[in-house]
């Protein structure tokens, strides 16, 4: 956009030309069009004149040819300022003549020049004839007056006519300006002054000022709209005013040393000063000795007029303590105006939380601490049992069977049978020591869970329990198993137990039966895998107390055990983060089941989870 | 005639070496058998020092550890055995009643070349041992340098 851009003064002017120009060029062509042709046709009307009076004054001089008399009159005539120059001609050769040149020297040519062409300046007029009338009425033709005229008079007139017209015009454009300038001084200026030093006035601080509304309708409508302004500048102004009497926060203004300038009232009922109390002074005076140098390095920041942002100091109360506040400040050229927020509760919250934390982390710590302890000693006490205690029982049973086939022969019956409680006894305190080892190492043992082939691992557990199952008869159904992640090897000590159960409770009837099966669990992730047998079943009031330890349903007259198969069950389950539980009724059979969750990615021990009453 | 070799058992209780001795017996092997009773004195006697330097040198055929055994433990044993270039190459076999997941871990990572858990069934505790004693003793062909004695 290279295209020049007036402003309005120029555009003012500029049309003030246009305009100008115009009415002069108007005015000019109406003044010479008005006083030409007047001025021409009174030149017309008096040459028409002269050349009447001429004809007749000069008609005995040129009957008798007196040259000179002739002469006299045409110098006479000659003086009309149309006429530039007279020539009389006899027989079209000039007799005699007088001519005028543009300077206005009078030349007479007289017959003597007859022969000389003459050049007459200005226009020539139609040839008159010049008759003599004798005094019988006879008229006789002498020759041709013919006039040269000159419109230089007229161009002059209305030269100057129209330099009057000029000179009006430019009069009369002055005048008006002149005029508009004073009327609008009167209606204008004047009021304009007033509201202008209402304005000034307002922003003194005199802020309930309102102008006047008087003067034209324009002038009205700006008073009022002044008047409108202002008062919303009131209204908002005492809006902020309510938010800075009210606030809950502690807010005021400062200039860059710090010295407070306005405080609301918040800082009378937080600190206990009077604002009276504060003003004028800085509030680097309140601030806790600790955090001035803080405090200070945050001034100068501001002055570096870095961003806005949080900080946090001790300030004194009127009674001498501190409390903690939170400030924000925003410099504004030499003036800062800052938020203070009490934050005490806040940060003795903060302090006491943190102590609290501080405490329960030690307390955990301790916690933890003497737990790993205990862990350890149980760890000690099982290997202690692993190893000291199954050492003297394998003694005992060692040398009873030694005793037996050294004495037998001479003991009596009663000595044989003590001999023999003492063995069976021995043996039932080494299965008991080998299952309660077993179950502490499935609590304590990494969960190492892999795919598992639940139809595989079914088989080798049948394979394991030969030994009962090839002197028995049994029918098995076994259905096609869903594999399932676990550990293997706990799994198969389920397994073991459970089926090695089923054997056992199945014995004392006819027709064993045992199935080995899968149910959908809950949800897709879960399967539920169950062994149901005929057997002796159990009754369900007891149901809870199956799978605790040294917990037995059965006498051991009845069925051997040792009451702990069932808890290391459970326990594996729960540490698979499956559940266990069986089903039966007396003679008529049990049903144990368990569920795991078939999950290939999920490794999670839930030891955590598991039920300590079991312990 | 079979070749005996020697077997040295180190245990510190006088019940458990009665009953591997009494094991042992129906084989004949029990007289090959050399006794110590704990770390110090296996260690003592495979380099023939202190009580044991007046014995003929020469390495066992088998050695059979126990684990808890006081002074030196019978993974100390271990370890010094096959950190020991003239003594590494003997069989070693640990015979306990540790069934414990860590002294299983521990042993194998030393280098033991077998580890029996000492059954509580006596039947089963001779049995174990019998076949120890037959397989190492008599079957397995030890490396060169070992004593060997004859029946």
């Amino acid at each position: 956009m290279g295209k020049k851009e007036f402003t309005i003064y120029e555009r003012v002017i500029l049309v003030q030309l246009v305009v100008i120009v115009l009415i002069m060029a108007v005015n000019v062509f109406i003044t010479y069009r008005i006083n030409w042709s007047r001025e021409i046709s009174r030149m017309t009307m008096e040459i028409g004149q002269v050349s009447r009076r001429l004809s007749s004054q000069i008609s005995i001089p040129f009957w008798i040819l007196n040259e000179n008399e002739t002469q006299k009159i045409l110098l006479q005539e000659i003086k009309n300022p149309y006429l530039a120059g007279i020539a009389i001609m006899q027989d079209e050769v000039l007799w005699t003549g007088v001519t005028v040149n543009q300077e206005g020297t009078v030349k007479e040519l007289s017959g003597a020049e007859k022969n000389v062409p003459v050049t007459f300046y200005g226009t020539e007029m139609p040839p008159i004839k010049v008759f003599h009338t004798d005094n019988r009425g006879k008229a006789w033709e002498l020759g041709d007056l013919v006039l040269y005229t000159t419109d230089t008079p007229v161009k002059k007139i209305v030269a100057s006519l129209l330099w009057q017209a000029v000179i009006q015009t430019i009069a009369l454009i002055i005048g008006l300006n002149i005029l508009t300038i004073v009327l609008l001084y009167m209606f204008l200026n004047k009021p304009l002054k007033q509201i202008t030093n209402t304005a000034r006035r307002i922003g003194d601080g005199e802020i309930d000022l309102q102008v006047e509304v008087t003067g034209t309708r324009e002038i009205k409508t700006l008073a009022t709209a002044f008047n409108k302004m202002t008062s919303r500048l009131r209204e908002s102004i005492a809006e902020l005013d309510r938010y800075f009497t009210n606030s809950l926060d502690l807010l005021c203004i400062a200039d860059t040393k710090g010295v407070f300038r306005k405080l609301n009232m918040e800082w009378e009922s937080t600190l206990g000063y009077s604002i009276a109390d504060l003003i004028g002074r800085s509030f680097l005076d309140f601030v806790h000795n600790e955090d001035i140098d803080r405090t200070l390095a945050e001034l100068q920041n501001l002055d570096k007029n870095e961003s806005p942002h949080n900080f946090v100091n001790r300030f004194r109360q009127k009674d001498g303590t501190y409390r903690w506040l939170e400030w924000r400040s925003f410099p504004y050229g030499n003036i800062i105006y800052a938020v203070a927020r009490d934050i005490t509760a806040r940060v003795w919250n903060e302090n006491e939380m943190r102590q609290m934390n501080e405490e329960l982390e030690q307390k955990v710590t301790r916690r933890t601490e003497s737990l790993l302890m205990i862990n350890r000693e149980l760890e000690s006490f099982s290997y202690s049992v692993s190893h000291d205690l199954r050492s003297p029982l394998r003694h005992i049973i060692g040398f009873i069977n030694l005793l037996e086939s050294e004495c037998r022969p001479v003991l009596s019956d009663k000595g044989k049978h003590y001999l023999d409680v003492i063995a069976n006894s021995s043996k039932k305190m080494g299965l008991l020591i080998d299952q309660l080892l077993e179950l502490s190492r499935t609590g304590r043992l990494e969960l190492k869970k892999t795919r598992v082939d639940m139809n595989a691992l079914v088989r080798e557990v049948l394979n394991e329990l030969s030994d009962v199952t090839s002197k028995r008869t049994i029918s098995w159904v076994i259905d096609d198993l869903p594999e399932t992640s676990a550990d293997p090897l706990m799994l198969q000590a389920v397994l073991t137990n459970l089926i090695g159960n089923a054997l056992k409770f199945t014995r004392t009837g006819e027709n064993a039966r045992i199935q080995i099966s899968s149910l959908p669990g809950d949800n897709k992730n879960q399967t539920v895998y169950f062994v149901k047998d005929n057997g002796v079943g159990f009754d369900m009031k007891y149901q809870d107390k199956l799978f605790g330890v040294f917990q037995r349903l059965h006498s051991s007259d009845n069925f051997e055990g040792t009451g702990i198969g069932l808890a290391n069950v459970h326990r594996i389950i729960s540490r698979h983060g499956g559940k266990v539980w069986a089903e039966g009724e007396i003679d008529n059979g049990a049903t144990f089941y368990f569920s795991l969750l078939n999950e290939s990615k999920t490794d999670t021990d839930f030891t955590l989870q598991r039920d300590n009453s079991h312990e | 005639m079979n070749e005996l070799k020697e077997i040295l058992l180190a245990e510190d209780d006088p019940n458990d070496v009665e009953l591997t001795l009494n094991a042992l017996e129906d084989y004949n092997l029990s007289n090959s058998v050399q006794v110590v009773h704990n770390g110090e004195e296996a260690i003592d006697y495979l380099h023939r020092h202190g009580a044991f330097s007046t014995i003929p040198s020469g390495n066992p055929a088998l050695i059979l550890l126990d684990l808890k055994m006081p002074k030196v433990d019978g993974l100390e044993v271990l370890r010094h055995i096959k950190s020991d270039a003239d003594l590494q190459n003997i069989p070693t076999v640990m015979l306990t009643s540790s069934r414990e997941e860590k002294d299983i871990i521990e042993s194998y990572k030393l280098g033991v070349n077998a580890y029996v858990v000492k059954p509580v069934d006596f039947q089963q505790f001779i049995d174990a041992v019998k076949k120890l004693g037959l397989f190492w003793a008599l079957y397995n062909e030890p490396p060169p340098g070992s004593i060997r004695k004859y029946r």
